[in-house]
């Protein structure tokens, strides 16, 4: 039987996790919003919530890795890689089912191929990643304006809107995305020499090269994979939207994945984190973003209020480490 | 007339005790050593005489005063200086800006810094060090960024003097430094020592005590074994009491294994940042030391051997093929392998798990993507207890480890991937008597079985007692190569200090 | 007649003087080999280099640029930019960041038109309208170095969140652009004396400013804040109040910027500001300030800021459209810390230093 002293310790350590007191604000919030206005918690709406939160939770992947690497990682770029996602997939489909196969395959080399050239930047440059990456999203918005001036962009397939918003069992097809991309992330880090590899990079890299780690090609590859991530997003993105309205629809992605990740516990310094966080951060900052506007505050309160709820949500998390050490 | 004195002292940390009922005192115009094996509790002491960790149970006086609680800014109000190995520097900034930093001398009218009597500050902080560093206002005016590590701990020494204080806990601060320096450190002690300060000295190294230490505190497990006078002891007796029962450092190495007649590796004139004009070969089973003051260039060629330095060579050879080592994962496959003394940065990922910290380069080496931790356990559970590591689960982070501990996790990840060659960068430093003495039984079975080694130590007793040939270093070449009869200190030191023989070697 | 140090005629020196002019032509030269060697590795020294090439490419695709009024224009409308580049320079220094700054712009912008209008509009309804932008800047400055140096929060993260806060907060006291502003601020903002601008004056002050603050040893100490933080805390600096006063500088120089923005547009506009931040720590990064803290100067962050600004400047003259604009700025900027970084290792000696700390994210 176990001292019931050690165990009161432990889970108030497990208590001080971010990641759970993300998922206990979740319940929090879900109780009053469904005091406030009765059918806030209902199962349709969780969902709803979930399938904008899921498009947040992917990009917020890639950022989750890239912060995981260390080196004071971060992709400013991954908004307008999700623009340009939708806007290529578009292009390049036309509309048509057929060409989905080649617009995804578009999507992921154009991305990719534009991720790589943050992590050169970053790595053989030493850039600093919040000024290449930052710089790139100028560069990238340009392209989009190159495009989007002389051609106009054709709405999704119909093959795409089924796959992202048709329903299976009930359940949205983005979100099976979600959850495959979940398991693919947690099997990366946890049964993969690339999992073990990148949590080292991000825990000392000058060690890590000692121990026989590529860093400066991890690191590159690293932002190869967050832009494809954001751009296949983009691509599913389109399919959720239908058709691109705006060329700024994915800028909001940028500072929301950064938000994400840190709101699901992972340290900015790299080496620490988990992407279960990450899943629980992006749905706890949709469903803010609900609840605000469920309790029919106006648009600029509801600014005010979630910054000051995202400040109050980082002070738990530093009090929260303070208590662990 | 006692200045500082400690008694009952006792803290934990929770489950862990770091000192027991400690006694300690320190005299006026005292150099006093203070020496255990890692983990003893000895930095434990000195942080409570810096303020920075308040005792458990108790009692401190300070120049006679009783203290109760104290910070570390009372401390330095009282005139307590600390001169740590991890040093508080600030890498941008000057040397001057550095040592006057937060004392800076202020110009009555405006408060505005008076940068005259600054400067004049700075070098009457740096003047003892003269016969070592330049004292100009150019090399004033150098980044700490830009000068070398033995040059950086002395501005650190400075920025503590500069400060004028009573009493200085110097805490492996001589680890850096290398002969020459280490003699005008002594100076300044002496020279403190006539004005009456009292040092209190951390260190490891045993020539140090006796040459100018005045008492020796020694103790184990957080407990007081003794303090005795440095002239009624010699440097065994001291090893004595801080191991308990353990064995003496010995000749470990017997005779060279005649055997080994294959040339494993082959180094043709190496050249890099520290580097010049370096060749030499190695062969199959045999353990090479480089030697040398300190900074000579030594762990440059350890660190370019292993890809994780640039250089320039004409040709590095693996059993008579010339290889490629431009990169850390390329000398690995080649089945090298580099432990660092340093393992803070260069040696354990403290925050991952011990399971982590040991596969990593295993699994690097052969390639896998994919691994399941099963297997992986147990692989690595027997290696665990071949090298005698005491740890509590797997899963654990390495900073649950002691510092020994740690390094043994180190080697064992190395030896997970079955090196041919293996290269120490003094990675004794720091580490017990006991643990240090079981690395040595491991390494001479290893070679026994074909392993090569290339070792350069901060400890010269170190290599002469552990390898079968010394390179000896001087300004990045080698100028001298010591066999057999000629492996003895005498021969070490009038090799590494011979400066004719090094312009010689030059031409 | 050579004097000596106490006035005296030396009659000695004199004499001497034919045998060490050599000598002294041979100190002169080696000094003037250390400053060039010194000038030509300062960090802002590449900044400047573009600078001079933009500035004279400026000149061949359009002459008029180097007319008098042009320039002057030039500089009132790069003004904004040029202040909150300053004042990020102070918190990028201590190892922060601070990205609140374009909000707080439009904060500090709206209320000061605010507070003027609901006052009556009065020339001392005006400076307290002032008076109240400035202590806005201040004050939210201080709240970004509590959560920031106090809370120990991470100055990205946090500083985003004040970013959302300062945003609301303007957009609830004003919902959109409008607000009577009297010209008069135009006025004395756009004008001239003797040929000088009003806001080079201003500019010019603050660097003065800027000086005095460098020699009371301030700079110093900050730098150590953001090189490294243990060893700060080490040397007994008080490092909480070093880095809430490098906040509270941000502030200060950012409502600055935003009663330029005021006099310049004479409205109050609650989405003003938008992009500062990325703009100001991109030219602060191009200056060749560390964004790691504790390395660079103002110097470099006005070079920075106006390099931004002539590269929309030489696009928008070479006819080509807003793409370009916008693609050149992204590209150069890459381009140019690619190079800076390149040279800033071949010039650095490799010491190898055992130092905890750095720059926090």
């Amino acid at each position: 039987m176990k001292n019931p002293s050690i165990v009161a310790r432990q889970a108030k350590e497990i208590i001080q996790t971010p990641s759970v007191i993300a998922l206990l604000l979740c319940i929090l919030i879900l109780f009053i919003g469904n005091l406030i206005s009765p059918g806030f918690a209902s199962i349709g709406l969780i969902i709803n919530i979930l399938v904008v939160a899921s498009f947040v939770g992917l990009v917020s992947g890639g950022q989750f890795l890239i912060i995981l690497g260390g080196g004071n990682g971060l992709d400013l770029s991954v908004g307008r890689l999700v623009t340009l996602g939708a806007i290529v997939g578009g292009v390049v489909s036309q509309k048509q089912d057929a060409n989905l196969i080649f617009a995804l395959l578009a999507v992921i080399v154009v991305t990719f191929a534009l991720g790589l050239v943050n992590g050169f930047g970053v790595t053989f440059f030493r850039i600093p990643p919040l000024v290449m990456t930052m710089s790139m999203s100028i560069v990238i918005i340009a392209i989009i304006r190159f495009i989007t001036g002389g051609i106009g962009v054709p709405g999704a397939s119909k093959l795409l809107q089924r796959i992202t918003v048709g329903k299976l069992f009930n359940i949205p097809g983005i979100l099976y995305f979600w959850a495959l991309f979940a398991i693919f992330i947690h099997f990366l880090i946890n049964n993969t020499t690339f999992g073990i590899k990148l949590l080292a990079t991000g825990t000392n890299d000058y060690t890590a090269s000692l121990a026989g780690v590529n860093v400066p090609r991890l690191r590159t590859l690293l932002y190869g994979f967050s832009g494809m991530i954001a751009g296949v997003t983009g691509f599913l993105y389109l399919g959720y939207l239908a058709s691109v309205y705006n060329i700024s629809l994915g800028d909001k992605f940028t500072l929301i994945s950064v938000i994400a990740v840190v709101v699901g516990g992972t340290s900015l310094g790299g080496g620490k984190g988990s992407y279960i966080g990450v899943v629980i951060g992006a749905f706890l900052l949709q469903l803010m973003e609900s609840f605000l506007v469920t309790i029919r505050i106006e648009q600029s309160m509801r600014q005010m209020l979630f910054g000051i709820i995202l400040l109050v949500i980082i002070f738990m998390y530093g009090r929260g480490r303070k208590m662990q050490n | 007339m006692v200045i500082f004195k400690a008694t009952g002292v006792s803290k934990r940390y929770g489950e862990v005790v770091a000192l027991d009922d400690m006694d300690f005192s320190l005299e006026e115009s005292e150099i006093h050593y203070l020496v255990g094996t890692n983990g003893c509790g000895k930095s434990t002491l000195c942080k409570i005489v810096a303020g920075v960790v308040t005792p458990d149970a108790g009692e401190l006086e300070i120049f006679g005063e009783a203290v109760s609680a104290m910070t570390p800014n009372e401390a330095k109000k009282r005139g307590i200086a600390v001169v740590y190995q991890e040093l508080s520097l600030i890498p941008q900034l000057s040397i001057e800006e550095n040592i006057m930093l937060g004392i800076e001398p202020r110009e009555k009218s405006l408060g505005l810094i008076d940068r005259q009597t600054n400067r004049q500050k700075a070098i009457a902080a740096l003047q003892p060090f003269e016969k070592v560093i330049p004292l100009s206002e150019e090399y004033l005016g150098k980044r700490v960024s830009d000068i070398p590590i033995d040059e950086q701990q002395i501005v650190e020494i400075a920025k503590a003097l500069a400060r004028k204080p009573r009493l200085i806990i110097f805490d492996e601060a001589t680890a850096s430094l290398h002969k020459q320096q280490v003699e005008v450190f002594f100076s300044i002690l002496r020279g403190l020592k006539e004005v009456g300060i009292s040092t209190i000295v951390i260190s490891h190294k045993m020539e140090e005590i006796t040459e100018i230490g005045d008492r020796v505190t020694v103790i184990r497990s957080g407990k007081l074994v003794n303090t005795v006078q440095v002239k009624d002891v010699d440097a065994d007796q001291v090893i004595q009491m801080m191991v308990g029962d353990k064995e003496l450092l010995e000749r470990q190495r017997e005779e060279p294994n005649l055997k080994a007649t294959e040339t494993v590796l082959e180094v043709e004139n190496l050249n890099g940042e520290k580097v010049k004009g370096v060749s030499f070969s190695l062969k199959r089973g045999e353990i090479l030391g480089l030697g040398g003051l300190q900074g000579q260039g030594q762990t440059e060629v350890l660190l370019t051997l292993f890809g994780s330095k640039p250089c320039m060579v004409d040709a590095f050879k693996i059993d008579g093929e010339v290889v490629d080592l431009s990169t850390t994962t390329k000398a690995m496959n080649h089945s090298l392998a580099y432990i660092s003394g340093d393992r803070k940065k260069a040696g354990v990922f403290l925050e991952r798990p011990i399971f982590e910290n040991l596969i990593i380069s295993y699994l690097i080496k052969h390639r896998r993507k994919i691994f399941s931790r099963k297997k992986m356990r147990q692989q690595v559970l027997p290696l665990l207890a071949q090298i005698d590591t005491v740890f509590g689960k797997l899963s654990d982070t390495a900073n649950s480890l002691s510092g020994g501990n740690q390094q043994k996790i180190v080697i064992g990840r190395w030896l997970m991937t079955n090196p041919a060659i293996l290269l120490l960068d003094d990675s004794t430093k720091g580490v017990d008597v006991g643990a240090t003495k079981e690395f040595y039984e491991i390494l001479h079975t290893l070679c026994d079985a074909g392993m090569s080694v290339i070792w350069h130590s901060s400890e010269d007793l170190e290599l002469l007692n552990n390898t079968d040939r010394i390179l000896v270093f001087d300004n990045g070449r080698v100028v001298d190569e010591l066999e057999g009869e000629r492996l003895n200190e005498t021969e070490l030191y009038r090799a590494a200090l011979d400066t004719k023989k090094a312009q010689e070697v030059a031409e | 007649m050579r004097r000596n140090s106490i006035g005296q005629p030396s009659i000695l020196k004199k004499h001497k003087k034919w045998r060490s002019k050599g000598s002294k032509m041979k100190i002169n030269k080696q000094k003037a080999k250390a400053w060039m060697h010194s000038f030509t590795h300062k960090p802002y020294f590449l900044a400047l280099i573009i600078l001079i090439f933009f500035f004279i490419l400026l000149g061949f695709i359009e002459r008029r640029y180097y007319s008098l009024y042009n320039l002057t224009t030039k500089i009132r409308l790069w003004m904004p930019l040029l202040l909150v580049t300053l004042g990020q320079t102070f918190v990028i220094l201590g190892g922060g960041l601070d990205m609140s700054v374009s909000t707080l712009l439009a904060l500090v912008n709206v209320i000061v038109v605010q507070v003027m209008m609901s006052l009556g509009g009065g020339p001392w309804h005006q400076i307290i309208a002032i008076i109240a932008g400035l202590t806005t800047g201040l004050f939210a400055g201080f709240l970004n170095g509590l959560l920031v140096a106090h809370l120990r929060l991470p100055p990205l993260i946090s500083t985003y969140g004040t970013q959302i806060v300062w945003g609301g907060l303007a957009l609830r006291i004003m919902h959109q652009s409008g607000g009577e502003v009297p010209f008069t601020w135009y006025n004395v903002y756009s004008a001239t004396i003797i040929g000088i601008p009003f806001s080079l004056i201003i500019l010019v002050l603050l660097m003065l400013g800027i000086h005095f603050l460098k020699r009371t040893g301030y700079l110093v100490k900050l730098k150590a804040c953001g090189g490294n933080i243990h060893g700060a805390y080490e040397s007994v600096l008080p490092v909480n109040a070093l880095r809430v006063k490098s906040y509270m500088l941000s502030g200060l120089f950012t409502a600055l910027a935003a009663l330029c923005i005021v006099a310049e547009t004479v409205t109050g506009n609650p989405l003003s500001g938008s992009g500062y931040e990325l703009e100001s720590i991109s030219a602060v990064a191009l200056g060749g300030t560390s964004l790691a803290g504790g390395a660079g100067g103002f110097i470099g962050s006005i070079l920075g800021a106006i390099v931004l600004k002539l590269i929309n400047d030489v696009i928008f003259f070479a006819g080509l459209g807003v793409n370009y604009q916008v693609l050149a700025q992204g590209l150069i900027i890459i381009l140019a810390l690619a190079v800076g970084g390149q040279l800033t290792k071949q010039s650095q000696k490799r010491g190898v230093t055992m130092l905890r700390g750095g720059g926090e994210q």
